[in-house]
């Protein structure tokens, strides 16, 4: 990249890009006539990782498990507790209040491509747009930029003219992330950028976003629930289940040496392509039920789908602990669960 | 700036392709016929009235339509009540196009405030206008008018009054639609200010919407005022006014009924021209209401 922006120019290389200490993120539950606050929805209890300059960190987890919550309250999208997140060493709130370096630190690039562009922005006008805000008010500068922009993302500069009706998926969630580096952020927020494509555009996409990181020193938060695409991207992974951090290690060492009960259903859960094996995993399955979230119970939150559950996880809250280098998991009998053996 | 606000509605493409949808619109058609023929009849007053719309002539009152010179025939004063309808045509559009106006923009606004910032300021203006929808419309009017003193400027202001809350409702439901749409919350994560985003991402969503129910207003407004003149509340004599024709002619309602049935009939046709223009209107921009018709 041609412009170093201020904060990049003050850190030093290899620091934590994304910074969590115990992150929460509650959401009153109002109701009755005065709408008061009856209940509250934990959806992020407790979360901490870091992701370094330059690494790609998969978020994974079920639906509902606060994985978005937890990538919006990076960018200060959710209502988290203060103090909880730094991004490059500064926190969220000093972030918050000058100007546009939350901006610049870090941008977030949405599920729905179609949802996510303006239609009836041309493409062209949207990508400016971004520029024109941060400061290029030059437009030919600007114009200059937007090309260089949309080819980085492998656009053709006639693409401008078009309105986003007018492009594929694919071609839109380029333009999305063309968009979001306009900002020229240092960190990218990815929440399940590839779920709405079909699988041989999330693959040129997936790679389009490695480039990336690779030429400009990126960061990445890639949240998905398709563990196929963690595997291909991330560096490390951390798994969510129900607000709470499960597991937390480098790629190759979570896939092929699971600890958690959690983690080995959700890998057990990756369907084979051959229906007689399928259905022999299918019985074996943990079947992982759904419980109200506002419900405050003690101990393991895995305890009520958990085979290796004994009165201790129904008391006991586990704490992470360190399994192997890199390699972190809450649970109190990781060590007496069998390997996951991969079918 | 204006090059980010280019929508596609108004790109050629989309342009040509409501061209051919206008041809087939008939409510469009017929209600810009309508509307079309009394503002022309307003713009040349002058030059297409038979007579001096105020020249009493009290030997030839009460003369029937048809008549040699009056083809409408005379009022109750002697005045040709052909050349008083061309002249109050002026007023008529006057006083429903003016008020929707004002009324649009100051409702839009406060519809697009509330429906933007929400929480306690949505609450307070929607409980505003929750307030004003309490009253009947004529009823408000009414009060207000007979509060200031009847004239021109009280009935204006009484009718902006009464019609603001139900642009303000309609352009919040729009704000309240789009301010969750995510493109919108894409606009906040790029850190665009709020001013970016309400006039650029935002308002294209309302203009046609406020374009559809203003016509459809303005159809109401012509009845509003009409009626409000005709309870002399609103123009005062001798400016020749339909609501007032048709408080003149009300006297004489089985002596000589055309003396208030023509005004009326003038009213009709002025309010029906607006809202087949409105429905035209709507059938053109929204494609949905289209499909549900045929």
């Amino acid at each position: 990249m041609t412009m170093l922006n201020p904060v990049q120019a003050q850190t030093g290389e290899k620091a934590n890009a994304i910074e969590v200490r115990d992150l929460v993120v509650r959401f009153p539950v109002r109701g009755g006539l005065l709408r008061r606050e009856i209940d509250v929805v934990r959806a992020v209890d407790g979360v901490s990782f870091d992701v370094r300059e330059g690494e790609t960190v998969g978020l994974v987890g079920e639906s509902g498990s606060g994985k978005t919550t937890t990538g919006r309250a990076l960018l200060g999208l959710s209502p988290a507790n203060p103090g909880s997140v730094r991004l490059f060493g500064r926190s969220l709130e000093a972030l918050k209040t000058s100007g546009h370096d939350l901006q610049k630190l870090g941008q977030l690039v949405f599920q729905d491509p179609f949802a996510s562009l303006n239609p009836r922005l041309a493409i062209g006008a949207a990508i400016s747009e971004a520029l024109y805000v941060h400061g290029m008010k030059d437009k030919s500068a600007r114009q200059a930029r937007m090309i260089e922009l949309l080819d980085q993302v492998g656009l053709r500069p006639e693409i401008a003219a078009r309105y986003p009706v007018a492009l594929s998926g694919g071609q839109r969630q380029r333009v999305a992330i063309a968009r979001a580096l306009a900002v020229e952020p240092r960190i990218m927020i990815l929440d399940e950028v590839v779920s709405a494509l079909d699988v041989s555009i999330q693959g040129q996409i997936l790679n389009l976003l490695m480039d990336l990181q690779e030429a400009q020193n990126l960061s990445f938060l890639f949240i998905t629930h398709d563990l196929s695409v963690v595997r291909y991207v991330s560096h490390r992974v951390v798994v969510m289940y129900r607000g709470c951090l499960m597991e937390e290690g480098e790629t190759e060492s979570v896939f092929q040496n699971p600890k958690h009960p959690y983690t080995h259903s959700l890998l057990s859960a990756v369907p084979v392509p051959d229906p007689v094996l399928q259905r022999e995993k299918r019985k074996k399955q943990i079947q992982v039920e759904t419980q109200n979230l506002t419900l405050l119970s003690t101990g393991c939150r895995f305890q009520g789908s958990c085979p290796h559950a004994d009165d201790m996880c129904r008391v006991q809250e586990p704490e992470m602990r360190e399994v192997s280098e890199n390699h972190r998991v809450a649970c109190h009998h990781y060590a007496k669960i069998p390997d996951f053996v991969s079918s | 700036m204006s090059q980010f606000a280019t929508s596609p509605e108004t790109g050629r493409g989309v342009f040509v392709s409501n061209l051919r949808n206008i041809a087939t619109n008939t409510s469009l058609l017929i209600g810009l016929v309508l509307v079309s023929m009394v503002v022309f009849s307003a713009l040349l007053a002058d030059f297409i009235s038979p007579h001096d719309p105020n020249f009493a002539n009290p030997i030839i009152r009460y003369l029937p339509p048809l008549s040699e010179g009056y083809i409408l025939g005379t009022d109750e004063l002697g005045r040709d009540v052909l050349s008083r309808l061309i002249h109050g045509a002026r007023i008529a559009l006057f006083v429903a196009i003016i008020p929707t106006v004002i009324s649009l923009l100051i409702g839009g606004i406060l519809g697009l405030i509330a429906g933007y910032v929400g929480s306690f300021v949505d609450t307070f203006v929607m409980r505003y206008f929750d307030i004003m929808f309490a009253f009947p419309g004529i009823l408000l009017a009414l009060g207000i008018s007979a509060a200031i003193g009847p004239g021109l400027n009280s009935m204006i202001i009484a009718m902006v009054v009464v019609t603001i809350p139900e642009f303000g409702r309609i352009i919040r439901g729009v704000v309240l639609g789009v301010r969750e749409e995510l493109y919108v919350e894409a606009a906040r994560v790029l850190g665009y200010s709020h001013t970016r985003i309400i006039l650029f991402h935002i308002l294209p969503n309302v203009v046609a919407p406020a374009l559809i129910y203003g016509t459809l207003q303005t159809g109401r407004n012509v009845i509003l005022a009409a009626s409000l003149s005709f309870l002399g509340l609103g123009i005062q004599p001798p400016t020749p006014d339909w609501g007032q024709m048709l408080s003149g002619g009300r006297t004489s309602l089985v002596m000589a009924p055309h003396v208030a049935t023509i005004p009326g009939l003038a009213i009709v046709f002025l309010a029906v021209g607006f809202n087949l223009l409105g429905d035209g209107i709507r059938d053109l921009l929204d494609p949905r209401s289209r499909q549900s018709a045929k």
